[in-house]
């Protein structure tokens, strides 16, 4: 038991651990190397999330809590991991090592700063994951909106305050909805903790007034991390700050934020409040509505991370979707579109990136044909476009037909229908933007164009072999759910 | 030996081989031999003597019934030989043998001979099969490949003008396909598909509409209307043995055969009642409308062809009273219609080959030097008349007797029929060989046709004769014990009044015709006040215009269904490639116009969320 | 007791109007901060004192100071900035949304089943505030630590270029 208390204290000290050596270190040096330290800590966390899933169902166990401190005080804070938290532990590690890959072409000053920030989100979202506390939740999720707007703000340049600005706005709205929340909650059940809320019965022997506080306090939590998901309607500071970045803050932004720090509130509010049926409804409603205007948007752009940005808006719907089945198998198909998402979303980032740091340009308008140059981009982003267009067999099929089929078994088969119609948008708008900038004629003027190395190469490779692999394995993954019993 | 050979068919699965799998094998040999002449004629000979020979034990034998589960789904090749199946097979062995002869004399140093050979052997294997067949499903797949062999026959000599073969392949298909609708129907309503297993299916309510179904099918294989309309061009476009062969042999077989089982074994058709009137009618109409077309034609071969059509009428109208003697009057017809309508389709082909038309106005007085066709001509054109004591005279005698006993308004069309009838084959008679002795322009001379052309012609008027005056033959011999009908129909007919009706229909035609020449002029013109009179000249320009040909109506209405399809593929098209896009599109620009960057905008749309969640909550509760 | 929470609702919104009508973003953001706090202080005399806690000391504190930081960097003229958000749409929108939110939260209030909960005194379950602070919220106050380190590495990360 205590190894696997080991892996997960490694997702608090490690990031510590390189921000405390970053800081300690001569201001030179942390400029030169502290990328690298960056990189050890994000293939940690994979290692060490990797392991613990290993490691528990090598104990059989679905879940394991754990104090720093002192486990014999029954009020006493826990951290606990499960199976789905594992994986998007996973995800974090993924998302925050391709980032960094990006990072160490497009970001030349304040290296250490962007280490430092990183450090500080990955902390975060690793709390936001990990504890066992609605309060909890929502002071890690302070850490991630605060490290997030301050990468997006910290390279200075006007877009980049802009939507920097513009996502401080909202999330400060959608702490307040939280927090309010909250603080709605603990009236009803004087604790905050997963174990007593969901012990307690929040609907029965309740008169109308309670009742009625419950469920604004649900209203404003779905709403505050709605906005943090940037689901329809909350979606509006998502492109800008997202298309305004460096692009290895988008990939982090689009890959990995948006689902911690609202996708992952969503998980544990249906795992808290799945007796609500008002809950599951408009999670449905907003998902279906994310799906079809975020598709909408992403059609009538001509801005390559905006375009993947909108995209993000789209695909959180799906996930969304799969929460609002309220069964398990919605949470298993929810999940894995987490984790597809991240890969083939910072994919499409890094993508971005190559075409940018070669080009020279986001707009799609100005490309064409850059296949032919770039054969390595072009197959990388392709793969990507077709999991995430839901086409077997990339990984993003298999996710989405969970989705569908946990809402199919639910009774949302209206719901069913409109995800997968869909699915067609979201085709439509990737093959515009494959067509567009990888696809037809050469342009003359990128006749010397060539393919871009290094680490963004790399990057490419790692996440399209992650994808294929995925979409490939795994009906092996959904054997082995099924042997650990999980579904 | 006889027994013998019935027994070996009877036994295995040697009925198929040697029945449907050796003439295929046989055609395709001929198909290989082509033009050597010698060879064809004699392997073609052998086989076909062959065929009759086992024909013949069948006949003889008490039949038997086989079930092969060569396949699934109900379709089980289920075969039944038995006395009226195997009076079938008997019939188109032996005409087969005879237009075999023809064919291969007829097609001698001609290019197709091999293909058209390999096509004909197929159809007899179809045919044998058809008739064998217990499964209604299987029958049908004997039944579609004669439609095949026929569509290939017609594009043989005209591969670059395939007008013809395509309005056959058309109409008879669809034919074929009310045929397979009924079909599907009957299964259904029976709860078989066999016919051994069926008992006769009562005709009213969806029945009903399963019997027309059936019944336009195999009536129009015969080539009755409404799906007529091909032979006519076939008779201009398809070499004559084809003519010989199919419109007046072996399509009659087939589908009077289907017509009689489906009158007789699948359903319960009540004389009087709607359906048979319905099919007596067709019949009636048919009679009359096709031979009042064939009266005008000016051409040997498309004047036959009508009359092709037009003796489908008394057959249907015999078979559609539903009476036992109305059935026998109709069997009896075929058979006779088969043997002189070959023959008269082959005396044309023997004036085709020999002044190269067969175009009347160019052609007269070729009894001098063709006399063995003339004679066949003229006893079979006497049989088609009805002149007693020939064939023809008999079995019509029985249609009209059947005929008014149902309704006097049939005997009245079907006396009509009989009169065109006689005024036209008076007319192409003295056109075509009596008169003034007329060549082509092209040709020099004429001589008599080689005996293997005249062959079949003379036994098929030794036939015409022999079934007339010996009628006991046919009809006591074969006909009654295949139905297992004890009546005696044979002999002189029984009412002298209809019998002198008839004759005086005949001596009214001669007068009408010797008024009508005398007035034109010539022999060829004496329809013209007929075909000139005041209303009917309107009526027949249309018809010549091929105003009523319902395979016209067919493609006006296909044209119309497929510019219809055009209209709506375009709408369709319309709304994938514009409108569906330009909706998009605009929902795209309208929401990209007021996502327009602001952030107040950003708060007001985050907040309209948080109020409809809200709502949501409110109308949830 | 309750005057106070109808003065400070009262604020809350007035600030919350003014944040958004304000066409600077600096007193934007300050009068965001000011709702902030007044929600705040709501929440501390209605009970929910960890609640109003963090409210006041990260949202309308730490977060104010952040983004006027940023604010206050950014090379864009601030005149530019003010007409980049001078639009006159939510002079139009506002209303609808004031009277949107105003009718719902009046349905709400006035449907026979609601009626103000009674304040549940809290506190007395826990007993000293050391040990609330200690025992039970201990990730809490680790995690506000951690809030408090980042927030000074972003105003290093903002403010190094200056220098």
């Amino acid at each position: 038991m205590q190894v696997i208390e080991y892996s997960a204290v490694l997702f608090f000290a490690v990031p510590l651990a390189i921000l405390l050596i970053n800081i300690l270190f001569p201001k030179q040096l942390a400029e030169k190397f502290s990328i690298y330290l960056a990189g050890i800590a994000a293939i940690t966390q994979i290692a060490a999330s990797a392991a613990g899933f290993l490691l528990l169902s090598a104990y059989r166990l679905h879940e394991y809590e754990f104090s720093f401190w002192d486990m014999t005080n029954a009020g006493s804070v826990r951290f606990g991991v499960n199976t789905f938290s594992l994986v998007i532990l996973f995800c974090i590690g993924l998302v925050s090592l391709a980032s960094i890959l990006v990072a160490n072409r497009t970001v030349d000053k304040k290296r250490a700063g962007y280490v430092n920030l990183l450090m500080m989100l990955m902390l975060g979202m690793n709390g936001m994951v990990m504890v066992t506390d609605l309060f909890s939740l929502y002071v890690f999720l302070e850490i991630v909106g605060i490290a997030s707007f301050v990468l997006i703000a910290m390279f200075k340049s006007d877009t980049g305050l802009e939507g920097a600005f513009k996502y401080l706005v909202m999330s400060i709205l959608a702490s307040i909805m939280i927090l309010t929340g909250l603080s709605f909650i603990f009236m009803q059940t004087g604790s905050l903790q997963y174990a007593h809320v969901v012990g307690m019965n929040l609907l029965e022997g309740q008169s109308s007034p309670q009742l009625m506080l419950i469920y604004a306090a649900m209203t404003l939590m779905i709403a505050g991390f709605g906005i943090k998901t940037g689901a329809v309607p909350f979606h509006s500071w998502l492109p800008d700050a997202h298309q305004s970045a460096n692009t290895a803050v988008s990939v982090l932004l689009s890959g990995i934020v948006i689902k911690v720090a609202g996708i992952y509130g969503f998980i544990v509010l249906t795992g808290l409040f799945s007796k609500l049926p008002a809950v599951n409804m408009a999670l449905a409603i907003m998902g279906t509505v994310s799906i079809i205007i975020g598709a909408l948007f992403a059609l009538r752009q001509n801005h390559f991370k905006r375009i993947v940005a909108y995209s993000s808006v789209s695909q959180m719907g799906y996930i969304l979707l799969g929460l609002s089945a309220g069964s398990i198998l919605g949470l298993l198909g929810a999940v894995v579109h987490v984790f597809n998402h991240a890969t083939f979303k910072s994919t499409l980032f890094t993508n971005a990136a190559a075409v940018h740091e070669q080009t020279g340009t986001y707009d799609i308008d100005e490309m064409g044909g850059l296949e032919k140059k770039m054969p390595v981009t072009g197959f990388s982003s392709l793969a990507a476009f077709m999991s995430t267009a839901g086409i077997p067999p990339f990984a993003g099929f298999w996710s989405k037909l969970l989705i569908i089929m946990a809402l199919w078994d639910s009774g949302f088969q209206l719901f069913a229908a409109i995800a997968l119609f869909a699915s067609i948008f979201t085709a439509v708008y990737f093959l515009r933007l494959q067509k567009k900038v990888f696809f037809g004629k050469l342009l003359s003027k990128f006749a010397g164009l060539t393919e871009i190395g290094g680490s963004i190469k790399f990057a490419q490779i790692m996440l399209t072999v992650v994808t294929i692999a995925t979409g490939l394995f795994f009906p092996f993954a959904l054997l082995y759910l099924k042997g650990i019993g999980i579904l | 030996m006889l027994n013998s050979i019935s027994l070996f068919l009877g036994s295995g699965a040697n009925i198929i081989w040697f029945m449907i799998v050796l003439p295929v094998a046989i055609g395709v040999v001929l198909w290989f031999l082509g033009k050597h002449y010698i060879p064809a004629l004699i392997l073609s000979l052998v086989s076909a003597a062959v065929n009759l020979l086992f024909a013949v034990s069948l006949y003889r034998s008490e039949g038997f019934y086989l079930v092969f589960p060569f396949s699934s789904c109900g379709l089980d090749i289920a075969l039944n030989v038995y006395s009226f199946s195997s009076m079938f097979l008997l019939f188109i062995a032996a005409g087969f043998l005879l237009i075999i002869l023809y064919s291969v004399v007829f097609l001698k140093e001609k290019n197709y001979a091999g293909c058209f050979m390999l096509y004909m052997y197929i159809s007899l294997a179809m045919m044998n099969g058809a008739f064998m067949s217990d499964n209604l499903g299987v029958m049908l797949f004997f039944w579609e490949g004669l439609l095949c062999t026929l569509f290939g026959i017609l594009l043989i000599n005209n591969m670059h003008n395939p007008k013809t073969a395509v309005k056959a392949l058309t109409l008879s298909g669809t034919a074929d396909l009310l045929l397979m609708l009924g079909i599907i129907i009957t299964a259904y309503q029976a709860g078989t598909l066999y016919i051994s297993q069926m008992q006769k299916l009562p005709v009213s309510g969806i029945s009903a509409f399963g019997f027309v179904c059936m019944m336009l099918g195999a009536i129009g294989k015969a080539g009755s209307m409404p799906f007529h309309s091909w032979i006519p061009n076939a008779a201009d476009d398809a070499p004559t043995p084809f003519m010989v062969a199919f419109p007046a042999a072996l399509e009659k077989f087939l589908g009077i055969y289907l017509t009689a089982r489906i009158v007789m074994d699948i359903y319960d058709l009540q004389p009087g009642s709607g359906a048979s009137i319905a099919v007596m009618t067709i019949g009636t109409l048919t009679i009359v409308l096709a031979v009042a077309m064939a009266l005008i034609q000016k051409d040997m071969k498309r004047l036959l062809s009508y009359h092709a059509i037009s003796q489908v009428g008394y057959m249907v109208l015999g078979i559609g009273t539903a009476l036992p003697i109305g059935i026998v009057g109709g069997l009896f017809h075929m058979l006779n219609h088969v043997i002189y309508k070959s023959c008269l389709f082959m005396t044309a082909g023997s004036v085709e080959i020999q002044t190269g038309t067969t175009d009347l106005r160019k052609i007269g007085g070729l009894a001098k030097k063709m006399p063995v066709t003339a004679i066949c001509f003229v006893i079979s054109a006497l049989a088609i008349s009805g002149v007693p004591p020939l064939n023809g005279f008999f079995s019509k005698e029985l249609v009209f007797d059947a005929a008014l006993e149902s309704n006097v308004v049939f005997y009245l069309g079907a006396l009509l029929g009989a009169f065109m009838t006689a005024i036209s084959f008076l007319k192409l008679g003295r056109a075509a060989f009596g008169g003034e002795y007329k060549l082509p322009s092209a040709k020099k001379y004429v001589r008599e046709s080689s005996a293997g052309m005249f062959l079949p012609m003379g036994v098929l008027a030794v036939l015409c004769v022999l079934f007339g005056v010996a009628n006991t033959l046919p009809l006591d011999g074969l006909l009654c014990p295949a139905l297992g009908d004890t009546e005696v129909y044979s002999g002189w007919p029984h009412s002298t009044v209809l019998v002198l009706i008839s004759i005086a229909v005949l001596l009214l035609s001669l007068g009408d015709h010797l008024y009508g020449s005398k007035k034109s002029g010539s022999a060829l013109d004496a329809a013209d006040h007929i075909h000139y009179a005041p209303v009917l000249k309107n009526i027949y320009n249309a018809a010549e215009k091929q105003l009523f040909d319902p395979y016209n109506w067919l493609m006006h209405v296909a044209n119309g269904f497929s510019a219809l399809c055009v209209f709506i593929e375009r709408c369709i098209t319309w709304l994938y490639d514009d409108g569906v896009v330009g909706i998009v599109k605009g929902a795209g620009t309208l929401l990209q116009r007021f996502n327009d960057g602001s952030l107040s905008r950003y708060l007001v749309v985050a907040i309209t969320g948080v109020a409809g969640i809200i709502v949501l909550f409110l109308a949830i509760i | 007791m309750e005057a106070v929470v109808y003065i400070c609702l009262g604020l809350m919104f007035i600030f919350g109007v003014l944040a958004v009508m304000f066409r600077s973003i600096l007193k934007s953001a300050i009068a965001l901060a000011v709702a902030s706090a007044m929600l705040g202080i709501i929440m501390y005399v209605l009970g929910s004192v960890w609640a109003a806690i963090f409210e006041i000391s990260v949202c309308s504190g730490l977060i104010t100071v952040i983004f006027i930081s940023a604010i206050s960097l950014s090379n864009t003229d601030k005149q530019d900035l003010a007409k980049l958000y001078e639009d006159k749409e939510r002079m139009a929108f506002l209303p609808t949304v004031l009277i949107i939110s105003g009718v719902t939260l009046l349905l709400v209030v006035t449907s026979p089943a609601f009626s103000l909960p009674a304040a549940v005194p809290v506190a007395e379950a826990a007993d000293t505030l050391r040990e609330t602070l200690w025992i039970h919220r201990q990730v809490d106050i680790w995690g506000q630590a951690m809030v408090i380190i980042t927030g000074a590495l972003t105003v290093v990360a903002l403010f190094k270029e200056r220098e």
